[in-house]
Protein backbone atom coordinates (compact mmCIF):
# COMPACT_ATOMS: atom_id res chain seq x y z
CA UNK A 1 0.00 0.00 0.00
CA UNK A 2 1.92 3.25 -0.90
CA UNK A 3 2.13 6.11 1.12
CA UNK A 4 0.90 5.20 4.36
CA UNK A 5 4.07 7.09 6.24
CA UNK A 6 2.84 10.26 4.62
CA UNK A 7 2.54 12.77 7.05
CA UNK A 8 -0.93 14.26 7.97
CA UNK A 9 -2.04 16.73 6.09
CA UNK A 10 -1.39 15.45 3.09
CA UNK A 11 -5.09 14.56 2.00
CA UNK A 12 -7.67 17.25 1.49
CA UNK A 13 -10.42 14.77 2.07
CA UNK A 14 -13.07 15.31 4.58
CA UNK A 15 -13.61 11.35 6.17
CA UNK A 16 -16.88 11.04 4.11
CA UNK A 17 -15.41 11.64 0.97
CA UNK A 18 -12.71 8.84 2.06
CA UNK A 19 -15.62 6.40 2.95
CA UNK A 20 -17.65 7.39 -0.03
CA UNK A 21 -14.09 6.05 -2.40
CA UNK A 22 -14.32 3.09 -0.22
CA UNK A 23 -17.85 2.47 -1.15
CA UNK A 24 -17.19 2.87 -5.12
CA UNK A 25 -14.39 0.41 -4.32
CA UNK A 26 -11.88 3.26 -5.55
CA UNK A 27 -8.35 2.34 -4.25
CA UNK A 28 -7.84 5.81 -4.01
CA UNK A 29 -9.55 5.24 -0.79
CA UNK A 30 -6.45 3.58 0.73
CA UNK A 31 -4.00 5.81 -0.23
CA UNK A 32 -6.43 8.93 1.17
CA UNK A 33 -6.67 7.06 4.23
CA UNK A 34 -2.85 6.37 4.42
CA UNK A 35 -2.27 10.54 3.62
CA UNK A 36 -4.28 11.22 6.37
CA UNK A 37 -4.09 8.95 9.16
CA UNK A 38 -1.06 6.86 8.23
CA UNK A 39 1.31 8.85 10.40
CA UNK A 40 -0.63 8.43 13.10
CA UNK A 41 -1.44 4.90 12.63
CA UNK A 42 2.20 3.68 12.20
CA UNK A 43 3.14 5.61 15.52
CA UNK A 44 0.51 3.48 17.37
CA UNK A 45 1.60 0.40 15.87
CA UNK A 46 5.12 1.50 16.43
CA UNK A 47 4.98 2.14 20.15
CA UNK A 48 3.56 -1.58 20.66
CA UNK A 49 5.42 -3.20 18.61
CA UNK A 50 8.95 -1.33 18.89
CA UNK A 51 9.63 -3.10 15.09
CA UNK A 52 9.58 -0.90 11.73
CA UNK A 53 8.78 -3.89 9.82
CA UNK A 54 6.01 -5.52 11.81
CA UNK A 55 4.50 -2.11 12.43
CA UNK A 56 4.34 -1.22 8.67
CA UNK A 57 2.57 -4.78 8.14
CA UNK A 58 0.04 -4.34 10.84
CA UNK A 59 -0.88 -1.04 9.70
CA UNK A 60 -1.28 -2.38 6.06
CA UNK A 61 -2.89 -5.04 7.67
CA UNK A 62 -5.50 -2.24 9.09
CA UNK A 63 -6.07 -0.65 5.54
CA UNK A 64 -6.68 -3.99 4.41
CA UNK A 65 -9.51 -4.53 7.15
CA UNK A 66 -10.99 -1.12 6.81
CA UNK A 67 -11.29 -2.01 2.65
CA UNK A 68 -13.05 -5.28 3.82
CA UNK A 69 -15.21 -3.63 6.00
CA UNK A 70 -16.25 -0.35 4.50
CA UNK A 71 -18.65 -1.00 2.85
CA UNK A 72 -21.38 -2.13 4.48
CA UNK A 73 -19.69 -0.33 7.61
CA UNK A 74 -19.41 3.51 7.79
CA UNK A 75 -17.66 4.47 10.67
CA UNK A 76 -17.82 7.43 12.72
CA UNK A 77 -15.44 8.65 13.59
CA UNK A 78 -13.45 7.13 10.50
CA UNK A 79 -9.75 7.66 12.68
CA UNK A 80 -11.16 6.02 15.93
CA UNK A 81 -12.35 2.78 13.70
CA UNK A 82 -9.08 2.59 11.53
CA UNK A 83 -6.77 3.18 14.90
CA UNK A 84 -8.83 0.57 16.80
CA UNK A 85 -8.04 -2.16 14.33
CA UNK A 86 -4.35 -0.66 14.14
CA UNK A 87 -4.22 -1.22 17.56
CA UNK A 88 -6.08 -4.46 17.74
CA UNK A 89 -3.70 -5.74 15.31
CA UNK A 90 -0.49 -4.41 16.57
CA UNK A 91 -1.45 -6.11 20.20
CA UNK A 92 -2.11 -9.94 18.51
CA UNK A 93 1.46 -9.56 16.91
CA UNK A 94 3.00 -8.65 20.25
CA UNK A 95 1.63 -11.29 22.07
CA UNK A 96 2.88 -13.80 18.70
CA UNK A 97 6.21 -12.33 18.99
CA UNK A 98 7.97 -12.98 22.10
CA UNK A 99 11.04 -11.22 20.52
CA UNK A 100 9.71 -7.76 20.86
CA UNK A 101 7.83 -7.86 24.01
CA UNK A 102 10.47 -6.53 26.42
CA UNK A 103 11.42 -3.24 24.42
CA UNK A 104 8.16 -1.50 23.72
CA UNK A 105 6.44 1.68 25.23
CA UNK A 106 3.29 -1.09 24.97
CA UNK A 107 5.34 -3.43 27.33
CA UNK A 108 6.58 -0.84 29.66
CA UNK A 109 2.97 -0.04 30.18
CA UNK A 110 1.55 -3.04 30.37
CA UNK A 111 4.32 -3.67 33.07
CA UNK A 112 3.77 -0.84 35.13
CA UNK A 113 0.15 -1.19 34.99
CA UNK A 114 0.67 -4.68 35.77
CA UNK A 115 2.69 -4.32 39.02
CA UNK A 116 0.91 -1.18 40.62
CA UNK A 117 -2.70 -2.45 39.99
CA UNK A 118 -3.48 -5.93 38.69
CA UNK A 119 -1.33 -8.99 40.39
CA UNK A 120 -2.13 -12.84 40.51
CA UNK A 121 -3.15 -12.34 44.45
CA UNK A 122 -5.37 -9.38 44.12
CA UNK A 123 -8.12 -12.01 41.80
CA UNK A 124 -10.91 -11.46 42.42
CA UNK A 125 -12.96 -13.04 39.94
CA UNK A 126 -12.23 -12.94 36.04
CA UNK A 127 -14.65 -9.91 34.64
CA UNK A 128 -15.20 -9.96 30.90
CA UNK A 129 -13.17 -7.37 28.94
CA UNK A 130 -16.33 -5.97 27.90
CA UNK A 131 -17.30 -5.34 31.50
CA UNK A 132 -14.05 -3.80 32.28
CA UNK A 133 -14.14 -1.58 29.57
CA UNK A 134 -17.19 -0.31 31.10
CA UNK A 135 -15.70 0.00 34.25
CA UNK A 136 -12.37 2.03 32.92
CA UNK A 137 -15.17 4.10 31.14
CA UNK A 138 -16.78 4.80 34.27
CA UNK A 139 -13.11 5.86 35.92
CA UNK A 140 -12.37 7.82 33.17
CA UNK A 141 -15.60 10.10 32.86
CA UNK A 142 -14.65 10.96 37.00
CA UNK A 143 -11.21 12.48 35.49
CA UNK A 144 -10.27 16.17 34.06
CA UNK A 145 -10.20 15.83 30.62
CA UNK A 146 -6.13 16.61 31.14
CA UNK A 147 -5.76 13.74 33.42
CA UNK A 148 -8.23 11.80 30.78
CA UNK A 149 -5.96 12.49 28.01
CA UNK A 150 -2.99 11.56 29.72
CA UNK A 151 -4.08 8.19 30.93
CA UNK A 152 -5.42 7.62 27.40
CA UNK A 153 -2.23 8.48 25.75
CA UNK A 154 -0.05 6.05 28.22
CA UNK A 155 -2.66 3.27 28.31
CA UNK A 156 -4.01 3.28 24.50
CA UNK A 157 -1.63 5.27 22.48
CA UNK A 158 1.29 3.79 24.31
CA UNK A 159 2.95 7.43 24.12
CA UNK A 160 6.27 7.67 26.30
CA UNK A 161 6.61 10.60 29.13
CA UNK A 162 8.26 12.62 27.13
CA UNK A 163 5.75 12.68 24.62
CA UNK A 164 2.78 12.91 26.90
CA UNK A 165 4.59 15.51 28.28
CA UNK A 166 5.01 17.47 25.07
CA UNK A 167 1.15 17.32 24.22
CA UNK A 168 -0.32 18.26 27.40
CA UNK A 169 2.40 21.05 28.54
CA UNK A 170 3.41 19.71 31.36
CA UNK A 171 6.76 18.14 32.69
CA UNK A 172 7.91 14.62 32.43
CA UNK A 173 8.28 14.07 36.33
CA UNK A 174 4.81 15.80 36.50
CA UNK A 175 3.51 13.05 34.19
CA UNK A 176 5.22 9.95 35.79
CA UNK A 177 3.86 11.41 39.48
CA UNK A 178 -0.42 11.87 37.79
CA UNK A 179 -0.09 8.07 36.31
CA UNK A 180 1.02 6.88 39.42
CA UNK A 181 -1.63 9.04 41.21
CA UNK A 182 -4.16 7.63 38.34
CA UNK A 183 -3.62 3.82 38.68
CA UNK A 184 -3.92 4.20 42.05
CA UNK A 185 -7.01 5.68 41.76
CA UNK A 186 -8.22 3.82 39.08
CA UNK A 187 -7.20 0.40 41.36
CA UNK A 188 -9.09 2.03 44.23
CA UNK A 189 -12.00 2.14 41.31
CA UNK A 190 -11.67 -1.11 40.18
CA UNK A 191 -11.78 -2.10 44.24
CA UNK A 192 -14.82 -0.07 45.04
CA UNK A 193 -16.85 -2.19 41.98
CA UNK A 194 -16.02 -5.52 43.25
CA UNK A 195 -13.18 -6.21 40.16
CA UNK A 196 -10.27 -6.13 42.50
CA UNK A 197 -10.02 -7.62 46.25
CA UNK B 1 -7.84 -9.57 36.81
CA UNK B 2 -4.55 -9.74 34.63
CA UNK B 3 -2.50 -6.72 32.74
CA UNK B 4 -3.45 -8.53 29.87
CA UNK B 5 -6.93 -8.14 29.95
CA UNK B 6 -6.66 -4.43 31.03
CA UNK B 7 -5.17 -3.78 27.75
CA UNK B 8 -8.31 -5.81 25.99
CA UNK B 9 -10.64 -3.99 28.16
CA UNK B 10 -8.61 -0.91 27.10
CA UNK B 11 -9.49 -1.98 23.25
CA UNK B 12 -13.46 -1.91 23.77
CA UNK B 13 -13.81 1.61 25.21
CA UNK B 14 -15.92 4.04 23.74
CA UNK B 15 -14.02 5.76 20.03
CA UNK B 16 -14.91 9.03 22.19
CA UNK B 17 -11.98 8.71 24.11
CA UNK B 18 -9.95 7.74 21.53
CA UNK B 19 -11.21 10.77 19.47
CA UNK B 20 -10.50 13.52 22.76
CA UNK B 21 -7.04 11.47 22.69
CA UNK B 22 -6.44 12.15 19.69
CA UNK B 23 -7.56 15.90 19.52
CA UNK B 24 -6.71 17.21 22.63
CA UNK B 25 -4.66 20.93 22.91
CA UNK B 26 -3.14 21.80 25.64
CA UNK B 27 -4.80 25.31 26.94
CA UNK B 28 -2.74 28.48 27.44
CA UNK B 29 -2.17 28.48 30.89
CA UNK B 30 -3.93 31.37 32.47
CA UNK B 31 -2.05 32.50 36.00
CA UNK B 32 -4.96 33.85 38.43
CA UNK B 33 -4.35 34.69 41.63
CA UNK B 34 -5.57 31.86 43.98
CA UNK B 35 -8.13 33.09 46.36
CA UNK B 36 -9.83 31.57 49.09
CA UNK B 37 -11.99 34.33 49.72
CA UNK B 38 -12.60 34.31 46.08
CA UNK B 39 -14.08 31.00 46.00
CA UNK B 40 -16.00 31.40 49.05
CA UNK B 41 -17.23 34.42 48.07
CA UNK B 42 -18.91 32.61 44.53
CA UNK B 43 -20.84 30.13 46.94
CA UNK B 44 -22.71 33.06 48.87
CA UNK B 45 -22.87 35.08 45.67
CA UNK B 46 -26.29 33.68 44.14
CA UNK B 47 -29.20 33.29 46.85
CA UNK B 48 -31.45 31.05 45.81
CA UNK B 49 -34.47 31.25 48.01
CA UNK B 50 -38.10 30.18 47.39
CA UNK B 51 -39.97 33.33 49.03
CA UNK B 52 -42.76 33.97 46.86
CA UNK B 53 -44.41 36.57 49.35
CA UNK B 54 -40.44 38.36 49.57
CA UNK B 55 -41.45 41.31 47.71
CA UNK B 56 -45.35 42.85 47.29
CA UNK B 57 -46.70 42.20 43.86
CA UNK B 58 -50.34 43.35 43.19
CA UNK B 59 -52.62 41.07 42.00
CA UNK B 60 -53.71 43.36 38.84
CA UNK B 61 -50.02 43.28 38.25
CA UNK B 62 -49.45 39.26 38.27
CA UNK B 63 -52.69 39.20 36.01
CA UNK B 64 -51.89 41.26 33.50
CA UNK B 65 -48.29 39.96 32.72
CA UNK B 66 -45.95 36.60 33.44
CA UNK B 67 -42.48 36.49 32.88
CA UNK B 68 -39.24 36.92 35.06
CA UNK B 69 -39.23 40.75 36.38
CA UNK B 70 -36.46 42.05 37.77
CA UNK B 71 -36.00 44.60 40.62
CA UNK B 72 -33.92 46.31 43.08
CA UNK B 73 -34.04 44.45 47.08
CA UNK B 74 -31.83 46.20 49.70
CA UNK B 75 -28.51 45.42 48.64
CA UNK B 76 -30.08 42.66 46.34
CA UNK B 77 -31.10 42.60 42.81
CA UNK B 78 -34.29 40.30 42.68
CA UNK B 79 -35.31 38.42 39.42
CA UNK B 80 -39.08 37.35 39.85
CA UNK B 81 -41.62 34.93 37.86
CA UNK B 82 -44.25 36.68 37.95
CA UNK B 83 -47.26 34.62 36.70
CA UNK B 84 -50.68 34.75 35.35
CA UNK B 85 -52.89 33.28 37.59
CA UNK B 86 -53.90 29.70 35.92
CA UNK B 87 -50.73 29.28 35.33
CA UNK B 88 -49.04 27.70 38.05
CA UNK B 89 -50.23 25.13 41.15
CA UNK B 90 -50.01 22.26 38.65
CA UNK B 91 -46.22 20.19 38.87
CA UNK B 92 -47.05 18.94 35.48
CA UNK B 93 -47.07 23.04 34.34
CA UNK B 94 -43.56 23.12 35.69
CA UNK B 95 -42.67 20.00 34.09
CA UNK B 96 -43.76 21.32 30.59
CA UNK B 97 -41.39 24.83 31.28
CA UNK B 98 -38.43 22.92 32.96
CA UNK B 99 -35.90 21.74 30.39
CA UNK B 100 -32.99 20.23 31.26
CA UNK B 101 -30.06 22.14 29.92
CA UNK B 102 -25.99 20.91 29.41
CA UNK B 103 -23.36 22.77 28.67
CA UNK B 104 -22.28 21.52 25.01
CA UNK B 105 -18.67 22.79 25.98
CA UNK B 106 -16.65 22.24 29.24
CA UNK B 107 -14.34 24.50 30.73
CA UNK B 108 -11.07 22.92 29.95
CA UNK B 109 -10.21 20.80 33.15
CA UNK B 110 -13.41 21.22 35.23
CA UNK B 111 -15.31 18.07 36.37
CA UNK B 112 -18.71 17.90 38.01
CA UNK B 113 -18.20 18.12 41.53
CA UNK B 114 -22.14 18.06 42.50
CA UNK B 115 -25.51 18.17 41.14
CA UNK B 116 -28.98 18.79 42.54
CA UNK B 117 -32.20 18.96 41.03
CA UNK B 118 -34.93 20.64 43.76
CA UNK B 119 -38.25 19.03 42.52
CA UNK B 120 -39.78 20.19 46.36
CA UNK B 121 -39.96 23.72 45.40
CA UNK B 122 -39.93 23.21 41.32
CA UNK B 123 -37.28 21.88 38.68
CA UNK B 124 -34.27 24.15 39.53
CA UNK B 125 -30.96 22.36 38.43
CA UNK B 126 -27.82 23.43 39.41
CA UNK B 127 -24.42 21.67 38.75
CA UNK B 128 -21.23 22.41 40.56
CA UNK B 129 -17.90 21.77 38.23
CA UNK B 130 -14.57 22.36 40.24
CA UNK B 131 -11.00 21.83 38.67
CA UNK B 132 -8.06 20.76 40.85
CA UNK B 133 -6.71 23.79 41.84
CA UNK B 134 -10.10 24.67 43.54
CA UNK B 135 -11.84 27.27 40.38
CA UNK B 136 -15.27 26.67 41.11
CA UNK B 137 -18.25 26.87 38.14
CA UNK B 138 -21.92 27.04 39.31
CA UNK B 139 -24.71 26.53 36.39
CA UNK B 140 -27.93 26.78 37.91
CA UNK B 141 -31.52 26.83 35.34
CA UNK B 142 -34.39 27.42 37.01
CA UNK B 143 -37.80 27.46 35.91
CA UNK B 144 -40.18 29.88 35.49
CA UNK B 145 -43.05 29.23 37.41
CA UNK B 146 -44.23 31.19 40.88
CA UNK B 147 -43.43 28.43 43.25
CA UNK B 148 -40.04 28.63 42.60
CA UNK B 149 -39.20 31.60 40.26
CA UNK B 150 -37.18 33.92 42.75
CA UNK B 151 -32.70 34.54 42.23
CA UNK B 152 -31.43 37.35 44.93
CA UNK B 153 -28.10 38.35 43.42
CA UNK B 154 -25.63 40.72 45.50
CA UNK B 155 -25.10 43.94 43.78
CA UNK B 156 -22.35 45.18 45.71
CA UNK B 157 -19.05 44.57 44.91
CA UNK B 158 -20.00 44.72 41.17
CA UNK B 159 -21.37 46.45 38.19
CA UNK B 160 -23.84 45.31 36.09
CA UNK B 161 -23.90 45.59 32.26
CA UNK B 162 -25.80 44.56 29.61
CA UNK B 163 -24.99 41.49 27.32
CA UNK B 164 -26.37 39.69 24.33
CA UNK B 165 -26.26 35.80 25.46
CA UNK B 166 -28.26 33.29 23.29
CA UNK B 167 -30.20 35.86 21.06
CA UNK B 168 -31.41 37.78 24.39
CA UNK B 169 -30.31 40.47 26.50
CA UNK B 170 -29.37 39.81 30.02
CA UNK B 171 -26.87 40.90 33.06
CA UNK B 172 -23.46 40.89 33.08
CA UNK B 173 -22.11 40.96 36.55
CA UNK B 174 -18.51 42.19 36.58
CA UNK B 175 -17.05 41.80 40.28
CA UNK B 176 -14.79 45.07 41.19
CA UNK B 177 -12.77 42.62 43.53
CA UNK B 178 -10.91 40.67 40.11
CA UNK B 179 -10.22 37.53 42.44
CA UNK B 180 -14.45 37.55 43.30
CA UNK B 181 -15.96 35.40 40.55
CA UNK B 182 -17.99 37.02 37.29
CA UNK B 183 -21.81 36.24 37.46
CA UNK B 184 -23.84 36.05 34.12
CA UNK B 185 -27.80 35.67 34.15
CA UNK B 186 -30.46 35.69 31.36
CA UNK B 187 -33.84 34.30 30.88
CA UNK B 188 -35.26 32.68 27.92
CA UNK B 189 -38.31 30.62 27.19
CA UNK B 190 -39.64 31.01 30.57
CA UNK B 191 -36.37 29.75 32.09
CA UNK B 192 -33.80 31.70 34.26
CA UNK B 193 -30.19 30.47 33.58
CA UNK B 194 -26.72 31.74 35.47
CA UNK B 195 -23.21 31.10 35.70
CA UNK B 196 -20.90 32.01 38.29
CA UNK B 197 -17.13 31.58 37.99
CA UNK B 198 -13.84 33.20 37.64
CA UNK B 199 -14.02 33.67 34.22
CA UNK B 200 -13.29 36.72 32.06
CA UNK B 201 -16.16 38.14 31.09
CA UNK B 202 -15.66 37.16 27.44
CA UNK B 203 -15.41 33.54 29.28
CA UNK B 204 -18.89 33.94 30.50
CA UNK B 205 -20.52 35.00 27.64
CA UNK B 206 -18.95 32.06 25.84
CA UNK B 207 -19.98 29.38 27.88
CA UNK B 208 -23.60 30.99 28.32
CA UNK B 209 -23.77 30.72 24.95
CA UNK B 210 -23.05 27.05 25.23
CA UNK B 211 -25.45 26.19 27.70
CA UNK B 212 -27.74 24.52 25.40
CA UNK B 213 -31.15 22.02 26.17
CA UNK B 214 -30.14 18.74 26.87
CA UNK B 215 -30.54 16.16 23.90
CA UNK B 216 -32.92 13.96 24.31
CA UNK B 217 -32.71 10.34 25.16
CA UNK B 218 -33.71 8.03 22.65
CA UNK B 219 -34.90 5.12 23.23
CA UNK B 220 -32.16 2.44 21.87
CA UNK B 221 -32.45 0.17 19.50
CA UNK B 222 -31.67 -3.30 20.22
CA UNK B 223 -28.68 -5.08 19.85
CA UNK B 224 -27.92 -8.38 18.32
CA UNK B 225 -25.20 -11.01 18.34
CA UNK B 226 -23.80 -13.71 16.51
CA UNK B 227 -24.65 -16.94 18.07
CA UNK B 228 -20.88 -18.36 17.99
CA UNK B 229 -18.21 -16.99 16.52
CA UNK B 230 -16.67 -19.57 13.62
CA UNK B 231 -13.25 -20.97 14.27
CA UNK B 232 -10.24 -19.03 14.33
CA UNK B 233 -12.09 -16.19 13.76
CA UNK B 234 -11.55 -12.92 16.95
CA UNK B 235 -13.34 -10.19 17.80
CA UNK B 236 -11.40 -7.09 16.02
CA UNK B 237 -13.76 -4.03 16.49
CA UNK B 238 -17.57 -2.78 16.36
CA UNK B 239 -19.26 0.92 15.62
CA UNK B 240 -22.29 1.44 16.35
CA UNK B 241 -24.12 4.81 15.11
CA UNK B 242 -27.54 5.91 15.51
CA UNK B 243 -29.01 4.26 12.00
CA UNK B 244 -26.49 0.86 12.02
CA UNK B 245 -23.86 -1.46 14.07
CA UNK B 246 -21.05 -3.26 12.80
CA UNK B 247 -19.23 -5.78 14.20
CA UNK B 248 -15.78 -7.45 12.22
CA UNK B 249 -13.89 -10.36 13.54
CA UNK B 250 -10.64 -11.59 11.76
CA UNK B 251 -8.60 -14.44 11.85
CA UNK B 252 -5.12 -15.12 11.32
CA UNK B 253 -4.81 -15.10 7.67
CA UNK B 254 -6.00 -11.65 7.80
CA UNK B 255 -9.81 -12.68 6.71
CA UNK B 256 -12.57 -10.30 7.98
CA UNK B 257 -15.91 -11.47 9.09
CA UNK B 258 -18.41 -8.34 9.13
CA UNK B 259 -21.81 -8.73 10.79
CA UNK B 260 -23.87 -5.59 10.28
CA UNK B 261 -27.78 -4.54 11.03
CA UNK B 262 -29.43 -1.53 10.07
CA UNK B 263 -32.38 -0.92 11.86
CA UNK B 264 -32.93 2.85 10.82
CA UNK B 265 -33.92 2.60 7.04
CA UNK B 266 -33.62 6.61 6.79
CA UNK B 267 -29.89 6.23 8.11
CA UNK B 268 -28.37 3.21 6.84
CA UNK B 269 -27.51 1.31 3.77
CA UNK B 270 -25.45 -1.49 2.99
CA UNK B 271 -23.75 -2.30 -0.53
CA UNK B 272 -23.04 -5.80 -0.54
CA UNK B 273 -20.92 -7.45 -3.43
CA UNK B 274 -22.89 -9.47 -5.71
CA UNK B 275 -20.78 -12.38 -6.33
CA UNK B 276 -20.79 -14.76 -9.06
CA UNK B 277 -23.65 -16.97 -7.82
CA UNK B 278 -27.03 -15.79 -6.00
CA UNK B 279 -29.24 -17.99 -4.29
CA UNK B 280 -32.53 -17.55 -2.31
CA UNK B 281 -33.12 -18.96 1.28
CA UNK B 282 -34.52 -18.25 4.28
CA UNK B 283 -33.19 -17.42 7.55
CA UNK B 284 -35.61 -16.99 10.83
CA UNK B 285 -37.99 -17.91 7.88
CA UNK B 286 -37.63 -14.72 6.40
CA UNK B 287 -36.51 -14.91 2.83
CA UNK B 288 -32.56 -14.18 2.57
CA UNK B 289 -30.50 -13.45 -0.43
CA UNK B 290 -26.89 -15.57 -0.48
CA UNK B 291 -24.43 -13.80 -2.89
CA UNK B 292 -21.49 -16.44 -3.04
CA UNK B 293 -17.84 -15.76 -5.05
CA UNK B 294 -16.57 -18.73 -7.38
CA UNK B 295 -13.84 -18.80 -4.16
CA UNK B 296 -15.01 -18.72 -1.37
CA UNK B 297 -11.59 -19.27 0.17
CA UNK B 298 -10.43 -15.20 -1.42
CA UNK B 299 -13.42 -13.52 -1.84
CA UNK B 300 -16.01 -14.53 0.12
CA UNK B 301 -19.39 -14.49 0.32
CA UNK B 302 -22.24 -12.80 2.11
CA UNK B 303 -25.88 -13.20 3.00
CA UNK B 304 -28.67 -10.54 3.77
CA UNK B 305 -32.25 -10.70 4.76
CA UNK B 306 -34.82 -8.43 6.73
CA UNK B 307 -36.30 -9.35 10.28
CA UNK B 308 -38.80 -7.06 12.05
CA UNK B 309 -37.67 -4.13 9.33
CA UNK B 310 -33.78 -4.67 10.30
CA UNK B 311 -31.97 -5.46 7.54
CA UNK B 312 -28.97 -7.87 8.55
CA UNK B 313 -25.86 -8.82 6.59
CA UNK B 314 -23.42 -11.23 7.12
CA UNK B 315 -19.87 -11.05 4.77
CA UNK B 316 -16.93 -13.54 5.14
CA UNK B 317 -14.94 -16.19 3.63
CA UNK B 318 -17.19 -18.99 4.00
CA UNK B 319 -19.13 -21.60 2.66
CA UNK B 320 -22.78 -21.28 1.71
CA UNK B 321 -23.88 -23.99 4.85
CA UNK B 322 -21.52 -21.96 6.99
CA UNK B 323 -22.82 -18.47 6.06
CA UNK B 324 -26.67 -20.00 6.69
CA UNK B 325 -25.62 -21.46 9.93
CA UNK B 326 -23.84 -18.18 11.10
CA UNK B 327 -27.03 -16.40 10.00
CA UNK B 328 -29.44 -18.55 11.73
CA UNK B 329 -27.69 -17.97 15.38
CA UNK B 330 -27.72 -14.52 15.09
CA UNK B 331 -30.01 -13.50 18.45
CA UNK B 332 -31.36 -10.50 19.78
CA UNK B 333 -29.63 -9.59 23.67
CA UNK B 334 -32.03 -8.70 25.58
CA UNK B 335 -31.56 -5.33 27.45
CA UNK B 336 -31.56 -6.41 30.83
CA UNK B 337 -28.60 -8.71 29.75
CA UNK B 338 -27.04 -5.79 28.32
CA UNK B 339 -27.05 -4.00 31.35
CA UNK B 340 -25.80 -6.76 33.69
CA UNK B 341 -22.48 -7.64 31.07
CA UNK B 342 -21.82 -3.58 31.11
Amino acid sequence: VPGHRKDKGECDLEDEQIIELFFARNQQAITELAAKYGSVCYKLSYQILNNQLDAEECVNDAYLGTWNAIPPARPNPLRAFLCKIVRNLSIKRYHANTAIKRNSIYGVALREFGQEVTGPDTVEGEVEAKALARLIEAFLDSLTVENRVIFMRRYWFSDSYEEIARRVGITEKNVSVRLTRLRKQLKEHLQKEGVLS
Amino acid sequence: MSAELFSLAMGEISDRYIEEALTYQAPVKKHRAKSFLRVTLAACLAIIMALGTAMAVSAEFREAVFGWFKEQYQSFIHYEYRGAEEDHESDTEIADIFIPHVLTEVPPGFVIRDSTCDEDVGHQHTIYWNEEKGQQCIVVAIAGHESTGNLFVEEEGYTIHPVEVAGVIGDLYIPDDPTNDGVIIWMKDHMLFYIAAHFTPEELVYYAERLQPAPVQEEEAAHYQLGFVPEGYTFLTENRSPHDHTILYSNEAGRTLSFLYIWDPDGGEAFIKSGDTQVTTTIHGAKADLMLSSDLSKEGGSIVWTEDEILFSISACLTEDELIALAESVKEVPVSEMEGET
